[in-house]
């Protein structure tokens, strides 16, 4: 109960403001289409750099809640989804707001949230002290196995492609090694000036995660056309919140999904809210209702995806795996504090790290009561122009990069990165691992150059990085995460090419029966002559 | 022509040239001690890139012949024009001054109505000009991050 010890942190004047405020701009960024939670995260890092780390941590944790859950405004009101991982909530949300009870939704879907959110926060404070002692035991050969590891599995299980994610990852990797050699300190790659010091993380985290979201805003600026809001009808706070306490099953189903989902690192929001409306429709005793309006379909996607939040931070936080590709923003926000993933954290910075925690356990509460009041005021911000969005992203990436470290070749990164990555993602590379490339590649030289050494002295280099359970552990999870997820990939592309060949059947079938009635046509109108 | 039939063929293209670039750069007159993971990182790169060439080269003969346009050019070049244009300014004539007609260029050109619709024209100056305010007193009053004034500001 050492959580608890820390707890009074929380509720500094200070520290509340930046709790309300990062709830506030998490709810409205996350509600705007076409932004995600990673990149409104990956933006505030700039802001955060300049507070101490509790401070900055805290406004961070804040907005990851708050984006996910504002995602869902939307998800019902134009049937977008503000985030992936709103997907499953727009399928009845959007149907319920058709039936003129959009507000009714809203209170569903943030009331959900917040159940789901507390419940993700309470496995966060309880599993992740004797999850980060493990970390204890490592050794610069795990250390480096565990970087690799947080790679494969945001590149592949993270990732649509195997190969591409994995590509992603080992260029992030690449990229993480210009500029200075971590043993040696001669330098590599450095072609230009600019290159001198490196890529900065924050530099990296703006240009891959804001830069190709500028570029998509004002790629479909023009094509953009008005969403049609939906009226948010008449609906009485109290009466949605009672009765979305009473859907007990739905819940469970999308909380419980939402914790396992969040814990397998790399599996997103996305994927536990789509589980968690399978499962509830599965479980229901009305199944055919899902996809009409049932309520219970955005009880259980939206409480599964805020449940996803907490578990997310128990890999990163131990082990400096993220859960998900904000938690891997996080893992970012966190080295910049100078904070290091793994047992320190709740020994050396117990005081930030508990801070941290609670906080976000408490901006589950901030998210209830500001989400149930935007909820009635929602309809103007998904109304805000894309050119409008794209400007504001652009600067601001601009300017938070600069206020890093006052250089303007940390601007010209930024934006040479974000552009290689827009026409990156256009052919299927992915930012996040990427960005995990380039965080953890680092770590994983420093370690691999430490162990080398290590392994020369004694029974050699290989079999000292394949020695030891924790090691051979480590390596089988990396094979198997590259393994399930080609096997998955592999089983989905002859599911497509079924269905394509279905279609073309269907089509060729459709066409020979209309030449037959073409036929048949012709032959009266002969036979009539 | 049938390598620029889909996105998976450019996209192994692209990675065949990532991979020589990396083995290039980490290999031809380095030194092997201090360019010892980039060489790993490079030989990993080219692996993976192999594999995908085989994997659409296998793949060819699903292919269809419609190819979906990725990119809209069109749409795209007057937004990175404007950006590079930017970047170059940025110190020459001082971050704020830039960013207010980088921001206004992009309300103006990306802007759903009439260029020349001189109420729309406004509203945007004036949102502009709001935004490069909160902008100063963010970063420069409260963050106190101070940012090359060049000519102006």
């Amino acid at each position: 109960m050492e959580f608890l010890n820390y707890f009074g942190n929380v509720f500094t004047i200070y520290h509340m403001s930046l709790l309300i405020g990062g709830t506030l701009a998490g709810l409205i960024l996350g509600a705007l289409p076409g932004l995600s939670p990673t990149m409104a995260v990956a933006l505030m890092i700039p802001f955060t750099f300049h507070m101490e780390p509790a401070a900055g941590l805290i406004l961070l944790g804040a907005m990851y809640t708050a984006t996910v859950a504002g995602g869902a405004i939307s998800a019902i009101l134009v049937n977008v989804p503000g985030a992936p991982a709103n997907i499953a909530t727009a399928l009845d949300g959007h149907k319920l707001a058709n039936q003129g009870r959009a507000a009714e939704a809203l209170y569903y879907c943030f009331t959900s949230s917040f159940i789901g959110g507390v419940i993700g926060i309470i496995v966060l404070i309880f599993f992740t002290p004797p999850l980060a002692k493990l970390a204890l035991k490592f050794g610069p050969t795990e250390l480096f196995w565990i970087a690799i590891l947080g790679i494969t599995i945001i590149g592949t299980i993270g990732s649509k492609s195997v190969i591409m994610g994995l590509l992603s990852g080992i260029i992030g990797i690449a990229l993480s090694t210009i500029g200075a050699n971590p043993m040696l300190g001669e330098d590599r790659f450095v072609y230009t000036e600019h290159l001198e010091s490196g890529i900065h993380i924050v530099a990296a985290l703006i240009g891959l995660f804001a830069i190709p979201q500028v570029l998509n805003l004002i790629e479909k600026s023009r094509d953009a056309k008005d969403a049609a809001v939906h009226d948010l009808g008449e609906s009485n706070v109290l009466q949605a919140v009672l009765f979305n306490l009473t859907r007990i099953k739905a819940l469970s189903i999308g909380s419980i999904i939402g914790v396992i989902v969040g814990v397998i690192p790399g599996a997103g929001g996305q994927i536990a809210g789509l589980v968690a409306y399978d499962q509830a429709k599965k479980l229901s005793k009305d199944p055919d209702k899902f996809g009409h309006g049932e309520p219970d379909g955005v009880i259980a996607a939206e409480s599964a995806n805020n449940a996803m939040v907490g578990p997310s931070l128990v890999p990163l936080l131990t082990l400096s795996i993220p859960g998900s590709p904000t938690a891997a923003v996080l893992l970012g926000g966190l080295l910049i504090h100078g904070l290091f993933p793994g047992p320190t954290l709740f020994t050396d910075h117990a005081e930030v790290t508990w801070t941290f925690i609670n906080s976000l356990l408490v901006a589950q509460v901030f998210m209830l009561i500001i989400g149930l009041f935007l909820s009635r005021h929602s309809g103007w911000i998904i109304k805000v122009p894309a050119h409008f969005m794209a400007a504001t992203i652009f600067i601001l990436a601009v300017f938070g990069t600069y206020s890093i470290q006052s250089s303007y070749s940390d601007v010209l990164i930024m934006a040479t990165l974000g552009v290689f990555m827009y026409f990156g993602s256009k052919l299927g590379f992915s930012p996040a691992p990427v960005v995990l490339g380039i965080i953890l590649g680092p770590i994983a030289e420093d370690n691999f150059l430490q162990g080398k050494l290590i392994g020369e002295a004694g029974d050699g280099v290989f079999a000292y990085f394949t020695s030891g359970v924790l090691n051979i552990t480590m390596i089988t999870l990396v094979i198997l995460s590259i393994a399930y997820s080609a096997y998955s990939e592999a089983k989905m592309n002859k599911l497509k090419q079924k269905v394509l060949a279905d279609k073309e059947r269907r089509l060729k079938n459709n066409n020979i029966k209309g030449n037959n009635k073409d036929d048949d046509s012709d032959n009266k109108t002969q036979g009539a002559i | 022509m049938i390598w620029f039939k889909s996105k998976e063929h450019i996209a192994a293209i692209v990675t065949v040239g990532i991979a020589l670039l990396a083995l290039v750069t980490s290999f031809y007159k380095t030194d092997a001690e201090v360019y010892l993971f980039p060489r790993i990182a490079a030989i990993i790169i080219t692996i993976l890139a192999t594999v995908l060439i085989v994997k659409v080269i296998k793949n060819t003969t699903n292919i269809g012949s419609n190819f979906p346009k990725l990119i809209k050019w069109k749409t795209l070049l007057p937004g990175l024009a404007v950006g590079a244009v930017y970047l170059f300014l940025l110190e020459i004539v001082g971050f704020y001054v830039t960013s207010f007609f980088a921001y206004f260029s992009i309300c103006v050109i990306y802007g759903r109505c009439d260029m020349t619709n001189r109420k729309r024209g406004i509203f945007k100056l004036v949102v502009s000009t709001i935004f490069m305010i909160v902008l100063f007193l963010l970063f420069w009053n409260l963050l106190h991050v101070r940012t090359p004034t060049g000519w102006l500001i």
